[in-house]
């Protein structure tokens, strides 16, 4: 009775294992990309996401359907992520991602006399508006980019941060305040131009 | 509404989380304020700024490496289990052997034990013989002059 018990439990685990496998192949780019928002570079990226799915399997008795998978694992990458920055102290970023173009405080380009159409204006703002999150105080940058990239409503933002809504609202809001200041600072003439293309 | 509270709740107003009618009068402000307007217009570029921002491409193994994470983890588990079970196996095996070999232990020797046996068959055979003399002194009309032959079991 005892060994049918164990094999019952060994098959129940295994079974576990492929659904989580599965859940895990469909979630992984997407929380990829949220890792690398959320770090600023590929390896911690990598780092950040090896550790939520290490944690996800290991408690994934404990989900059930009130999120979905994706959002179940940007809740363990949001904590995961904060133990990470507690460890690490200030996020690190490569010295291209850190101080603009030619290793000036700027991401201004040098010749802004042509005119560049908005969509090379908008390519030439991806560094410093990663530059910027990196430097975002951590749950504002978390909310931000839930809710600008990854397109989830406030509600659910919400369940994932484990607070409230009107909480979200507020770090959203000053979130993108920050975002915005960094820009005029350190790329002020590429973002004037972006702006006023619009 | 004043321009402090619109522009506060310009984030929300643009991602529609605010309620039909709170929707309905930051529009109609914005409508009319051009600060705010411009304000608008800049909270909707930095928003369009970051959807679009382009999906860093993954390692090509990452998927696999974080499959085997997965197994890794779920073998640590099994074994895990096993030694669990084993451990507990070992000890309720342990702890009957051990109180065996404390009852043994606590019995004595051999030589002891057959003393002791010995030593009880004796008292039990004196037992019987002085219950027998009684008898037999019971049973004498003169009592106190027993006729007691020599026993002869118990040697």
């Amino acid at each position: 009775m005892i060994f049918s018990a164990v094999k019952q439990r060994q098959v129940a685990a295994h079974h576990r294992a492929e659904q989580f496998e599965g859940l895990a192949r469909d979630a992984h780019k997407q929380a990829y990309n949220l890792a690398y928002r959320l770090t600023g570079n590929w390896a911690e990226a990598d780092d950040l996401v090896q550790e939520t799915f290490l944690r996800a399997y290991r408690f994934f008795d404990r989900y059930d359907d009130s999120l979905s998978f994706s959002s179940w694992i940007y809740r363990i990458m949001s904590n995961a992520h904060v133990d990470m920055v507690r460890r690490r102290g200030k996020l690190k970023t490569t010295s291209l991602e850190s101080v603009g173009v030619n290793g000036n405080s700027t991401w201004d380009l040098p010749d802004m006399e042509s005119s560049p159409d908005r969509e090379m204006l908008q390519n030439s703002l991806n560094e410093p508006v990663q530059a910027a999150l990196v430097e975002m105080t951590p749950e504002f940058r978390t909310a931000v980019l839930l809710s600008d990239v990854e397109g989830l409503a406030y509600e659910e933002i919400a369940q994932i941060m484990g607070t409230s809504v009107g909480t979200v609202r507020s770090r959203i809001h000053r979130g993108r305040k920050q975002l915005r200041s960094y820009l005029m600072k350190h790329a002020p003439k590429t973002y004037g131009s972006y702006l006023n293309e619009l | 509404m004043n321009c402090r509270t619109v522009q506060n709740n310009l984030s929300a107003y643009l991602d529609r989380e605010l309620s039909g009618e709170e929707m309905l009068a930051m529009r109609a402000h914005v409508c009319e304020c051009r600060a705010c307007q411009e304000e608008e217009q800049a909270m909707r570029a930095l928003k369009a700024l970051l959807s679009g921002l382009p999906t860093p491409p993954a390692a090509s193994d990452l998927e696999e490496r974080l499959i085997a994470t997965v197994h890794r983890a779920e073998r640590q588990v099994h074994h895990q289990r096993l030694w669990t079970g084993s451990a507990v196996v070992f000890a309720v095996m342990s702890a009957s052997a051990m109180f065996g070999i404390l009852s043994l232990i606590g019995s004595g020797s051999p030589s002891q034990r057959e003393a002791r046996s010995r030593d009880r068959a004796e008292a039990m055979i004196s037992a019987e013989i002085r219950r027998d003399q009684a008898h037999v002194a019971v049973a004498d009309p003169y009592g106190g002059n027993l006729e007691v032959t020599e026993a002869t079991y118990g040697r």
